[in-house]
């Protein structure tokens, strides 16, 4: 490894070294995706001021931010599609006021240090009027903070466990109070009194398992068991042992992800069939039905604001659109209709400014922004608090991989701090004003 | 007395699984010398095979394809990049996670991320006494893992390739120099390991979930079984993966999966450190 | 500083000085000419770049590949985050916390805002010190068991892999760091320094800490304890019969290499404002291992280059070429190709080959 005299190893050598040097600095000056370089900034400050965002005056440039590579892709890549849809739809119509939607797609790989990076770049060079995307809730807190040091508002589609109210973002999913309050009390007048709680490990399985334990308890049910399960579990030969020996009327699901049609196949083939022990479930969405096969998934239960199977004429022309342009085999649900409705909000509200779409003017505009053609089956509406009003359903899987609609539930507002389980020292003051920082 | 029986057969049934993937990766090291990181995505594009094939063919003979399409592949795979990382235990782990990156990838790409279904050929259950209930299938998979181990067991001891695999095992310089085409052996032991590896993937396919990601949960649990039972040597890999089955079992049934993981990590952790020797075990 | 670059005889080092002394120049002068989203690229990198010397701290000179590196790096982010947080924030601010009654933790809190108030010129210096004592006593704790074991070359990866699986499940279930959303709205070690959309303080911030920890790695090599560290990766066998104990050598390296990790990580988060458990798991110490790879492990600049080179191709291949989701196949065919056709990584291209051509020179050392 001693060479003293290779010198003309050390000349290319250097020269490599300055060469690279040279050209990432010439790589930095210059920007990517379309807009011009960016002009030397002596303090950066000028950039992110509570300017103007979007791209030239012709297109209104939105950032789509999602995980396309890597695990969360299985569900994140259909959300994604969904709100593509949307933008061309939107564009379709005529855009915003005029002005088309320029999409920027970004994807965090499903790894949450990309996930900050990208936010940063879709909002610092791309100046995009606002972000829409992520999916689960970690990618969302991982955002937040670049969110709220660039000024700058993310629209998060996907259903969550609430308990957050982050003045910079925007909730098109559903909160548990819009759909567990109503759905305990039914699963415990229609399956059974004593319930087991399944679920993988993180904070939306454990909220909604709190939520449902103390709905349970006051409405005359019994919870007698409650157990987790890393992402990724695909083994569930101990739990189903446990419930054979504990015997519950309904196994309620929190599981995600791939553990969702390992559960049901392997309780499937243990022997318990829904006339037995039904599974009543809060994210076994029509892609997790698609991946255990029908025959796994029927004659169990699901909640949901959303089913492939809503017969309302929004819904009906969503999944065609949805078809003809991916597939016939494709596949929609909840977290993909948040968020296809959240650019359509945006839009909406986006048409409503006068003049430059600033973070302040937004956030005022989307107070109160509507879509009317929501395949939930009823106008979506954006409350003070962030949130969106949603219907809920009961849905019943049936042999062909969707779910029968079997209850349907008076909408309820979001709140994402619902008295029936948070304490009434511990609720904040929600929405929180926006402040710009 | 129903809660033991459901923990020895859910613990032999989690231990075959264990097995499967711990089988194919301790051939591989011991042989070449290789730590194939890759062990996970091999299983995942037996599953695939499976899933694939299995509409049109019927279901063994989809696992005999599984086999020979992946290990197939392993011997590509081999002469383009694993020869190069022959008993270069760091250099292997590296290339072969890139390799795991890119078969990932790629699956996403060419196949698409949604999750498949593989529907179960041999559903339903049975009763064990005392109101314990396992899947059929659940069974098979143990059965199946230890009819592999006891074959690859057979293979390594009374046929000539397994005396040869021996050979290049113990010392493959004096191997090479007593006429032995190590090279060969190299390289279809290393396609051994993948077909083993595909084998695994088609049969837990029907109970489980095919989707370009399961491959990581296989291998760290391979590890697992690696770190304790050694590397290169069956019989313990045998005996510490059902150990190791039966423990999570335990566990899990009286507590719950993620006591049990880590339990099992901590106690692997302990059982090593009052080992004093290295890890490192060539014999058969 | 003069004698350290006298006595750097090797053309190697003297090349790496060169290389090291451009890129600080570059870093410099880059954000007067740069877009601030550059700037706060790399201003997340930097902390990424500490992360990966404490991984070659261990690989590069004592032959031993840590797949924990990433449990570290997140305690330490944890850790710094929370004693950032203390003062401005309810430090309970989980979501799970929402869930009861409790509206007391005071001696968390009261501790979190003492040592929060400890800052030396607006700076929370506990929130860099903490994180670095108890994970480098972690890190000692850990060696000592691990080590027990004479040739730990294959078993001590394999048993960070397990810390790495176990820790990753244990940080998901903590609610005090925010369960399994992660820890957010981390403000940043320079919060007193400027207004925060600028990310140039941050930058420097960690830009000084790049330029520490890297100088320092060099000089520590060249010390007479490194060459003994560097004695307990080439030849153990040898370095005992001389009289030191490599086991203790390594037990020191890994704590050492701990606590380095812990501080890369309280950086990043104050940079990004979050830290969470997937950061912890072996998937992401596993890229860190990458980027020591395709620089070069066992080089003082290895691990500075290869993050520099794999994070922004990432960023050049995902975002610039649009290759959504084809980036990742790159990444790992890259991978493969540094592993098989450049082992020493990018600084260990040799140019041999062309050399012999050239001066027809005899067999060198590799």
């Amino acid at each position: 490894m001693d060479h003293d005299n290779a010198t003309r190893k050390d000349f290319l050598k250097a020269a490599g070294a300055v060469s690279l040097g040279g050209a990432l600095l010439a790589a930095c000056g210059s920007s990517s995706s379309g807009s011009s370089s960016e002009a030397p900034a002596t303090s950066a400050a000028a950039d992110t001021a509570a300017a103007s965002a979007g791209g030239s005056t012709d297109t209104i440039k939105v950032g789509l931010l999602n995980a396309l590579s890597g695990v969360l892709s299985i569900t994140e890549k259909s959300i994604y599609d969904g709100s593509m849809l949307a933008i061309e739809q939107v564009n379709a119509a005529g855009g915003v006021n005029g002005r088309m939607l320029e999409p920027i797609t970004e994807d965090y790989a499903s790894d949450f240090t990309i996930a900050v990076q990208k936010a940063q770049k879709l909002l610092t060079e791309d100046k995009v009027a606002i972000v829409i995307g992520g999916y689960t809730s970690a990618s969302r807190v991982a955002m937040i903070p670049t969110f709220q040091k660039n000024n700058a508002l993310f629209f998060y589609g996907t259903y969550y466990e609430g308990l957050e109210c982050d003045p910079n973002t925007f909730y098109g999913g559903a909160t548990p109070n819009q759909f567990l309050v109503d759905y305990v009390p039914w699963i415990l007048e229609n399956l059974g009194k004593s319930i087991y709680i399944v679920g993988s490990d993180y904070l939306y399985p454990r909220t909604v398992s709190a939520i449902v334990q103390k709905l349970a308890k006051d409405n005359g049910g019994s919870i007698v068991g409650d157990q987790y399960f890393p992402l990724g579990t695909t083994d569930f030969g101990s739990v189903i042992a446990d419930i054979g020996a504990k015997k519950p009327d309904v196994v309620f699901s929190n599981l995600v992800g791939d553990s969702t049609p390992a559960f049901y196949k392997q309780f499937r083939a243990a022997g318990y069939t829904p006339d037995k022990l039904p599974i009543a479930a809060t994210v076994t969405t029509e892609v997790e039905v698609q991946a255990m096969g029908a025959e796994n998934a029927a004659g169990n239960y699901m909640t949901s604001t959303y089913f492939q199977s809503l017969d309302n004429p929004a819904n009906t022309a969503y999944v065609a659109a949805m078809k003809a342009k991916y597939g016939e085999n494709t596949v929609t649900h909840m977290p993909q209709v948040g968020t296809y409705d959240a650019v359509w909000l945006f839009a909406n509200a986006a048409a409503k400014i006068d003049g430059d779409i600033t973070t302040e003017a937004l956030s005022a505009a989307l107070i109160g922004a509507t879509y009317d053609e929501n395949p939930e089956g009823q106008p979506i509406t954006v409350l003070a608090n962030h949130h969106c009003n949603h219907p809920s359903y009961v849905g019943k899987a049936n042999a062909d991989g969707q779910y029968d609609v079997v209850a349907t539930f008076a909408p309820t507002d979001a709140d994402p701090f619902p008295s029936v389980i948070v304490p009434e020292n511990k609720r904040p003051t929600c929405p929180t004003p926006f402040k710009p920082q | 007395m129903q809660t033991l029986i459901n923990i020895i057969a859910q613990g032999l049934s989690l231990g075959g699984v264990y097995l499967i993937g711990a089988l194919g990766l301790t051939i591989i090291y011991g042989v070449m010398g290789v730590v194939n990181l890759a062990h996970g995505e091999l299983i995942m594009l037996g599953s695939y095979v499976m899933a694939l094939t299995v509409s049109t063919v019927s279901f063994p003979v989809a696992v005999v394809l599984s086999f020979v399409l992946v290990a197939g592949f392993g011997v590509v795979l081999d002469t383009v990049l694993i020869r190069f990382l022959y008993h270069k235990p760091v250099a292997s782990m590296l290339g072969t996670w890139g390799l795991a990156i890119v078969l990932r990838q790629a699956v996403i790409l060419l196949l698409g991320p949604q999750l498949r279904y593989v529907a179960l050929p041999i559903a339903g259950s049975f009763a064990l006494g005392y109101g314990a209930l396992v899947s059929w299938w659940s069974m098979l998979l143990f059965v199946v893992a230890m009819l592999i181990a006891v074959a690859i067991g057979l293979i390594l001891v009374r046929t000539r390739f397994g005396l040869k695999m021996r050979a290049v095992t113990a010392n493959s310089d004096a191997a090479e120099s007593i006429g032995i085409a190590t090279r060969n052996i190299n390289r279809w032991t290393f396609a051994l390991g993948c077909g083993l590896a595909g084998v695994a993937g088609a049969l837990v396919a029907p109970l489980r979930t095919v989707f370009p990601g399961m491959g990581l949960p296989y291998l760290v649990g391979a590890f697992l079984v690696v770190i304790l039972a050694g590397l290169g040597n069956v019989r313990s890999t045998v005996i510490w993966s059902l150990l190791i089955g039966l423990t999570f079992s335990a566990v899990a049934i009286t507590r719950d999966d993620i006591t049990a993981t880590i339990v099992v990590w901590c106690a692997a952790l302990i059982v090593i450190a009052f080992r004093r020797t290295s890890v490192v075990v060539s014999r058969v | 500083m003069l004698h350290f670059i006298r006595r750097a005889r090797t053309a190697d080092i003297r090349v790496q000085i060169a290389i090291g002394v451009v890129l600080v120049a570059i870093a410099i002068v880059a954000p007067l000419v740069t877009s601030s989203f550059v700037i706060g690229f790399f201003a997340l990198t930097f902390p990424l770049a500490i992360l990966a010397l404490s991984a070659d701290m261990m690989w590069g000179e004592g032959r031993l590949v840590s797949f924990g590196q990433g449990l570290f790096f997140a305690a330490g982010g944890y850790i710094g985050g929370l004693v950032l947080i203390g003062k401005q924030y309810d430090v309970s601010g989980s979501a799970l916390s929402f869930l009861s009654e409790d509206t007391q933790q005071p001696l968390m809190d009261r501790v979190l805002q003492q040592l929060h108030d400890l800052a030396i010129a607006g700076v929370p210096i506990p929130a860099l010190i903490l994180p670095a004592m108890i994970c480098g006593v972690v890190g000692l704790i850990i060696g000592m068991i691990v080590f027990r074991v004479a040739s730990p070359e294959v078993y001590f990866p394999l048993v960070t892999l397990g810390l790495g699986v176990v820790g990753g499940l244990w940080f998901n279930d903590l609610s005090n760091v925010g369960a399994s959303n992660g820890l957010g709205g981390i403000p940043s070690f320079t919060a007193e320094m400027g207004p925060q959309q600028d990310p140039i303080y941050n930058y420097m911030f960690n830009l000084a800490f790049v330029i520490v920890a890297f100088v320092g790695w060099a000089y520590f090599r060249r010390s007479r304890r490194g060459q003994i560290w560097r004695g307990a990766g080439d030849d153990a066998i040898r370095l005992e019969a001389l009289g030191y104990s490599v086991r203790r050598q390594r037990v020191l390296a890994f704590g050492a290499s701990a606590a380095l990790a812990a501080v890369a990580g309280a950086l990043y988060a104050g940079t990004s404002g979050y830290m969470g458990p997937s950061i912890a798991g072996v998937a992401f110490s596993a890229e860190v291992l990458i980027w020591v790879a395709v620089g070069g492990s066992g080089r003082v600049l290895g691990p500075l280059i290869g993050v520099l080179v794999v994070r922004w191709g990432q960023q050049f291949l995902s975002s610039n070429l649009g290759l959504q989701q084809s980036w990742q196949l790159f990444m790992g065919l890259a991978l493969i190709l540094v592993v098989v056709v450049a082992p020493g990584g990018l600084l260990g291209i040799r140019l041999e080959p062309l050399r012999q051509r050239l001066f027809g020179r005899g067999e060198t050392k590799a």
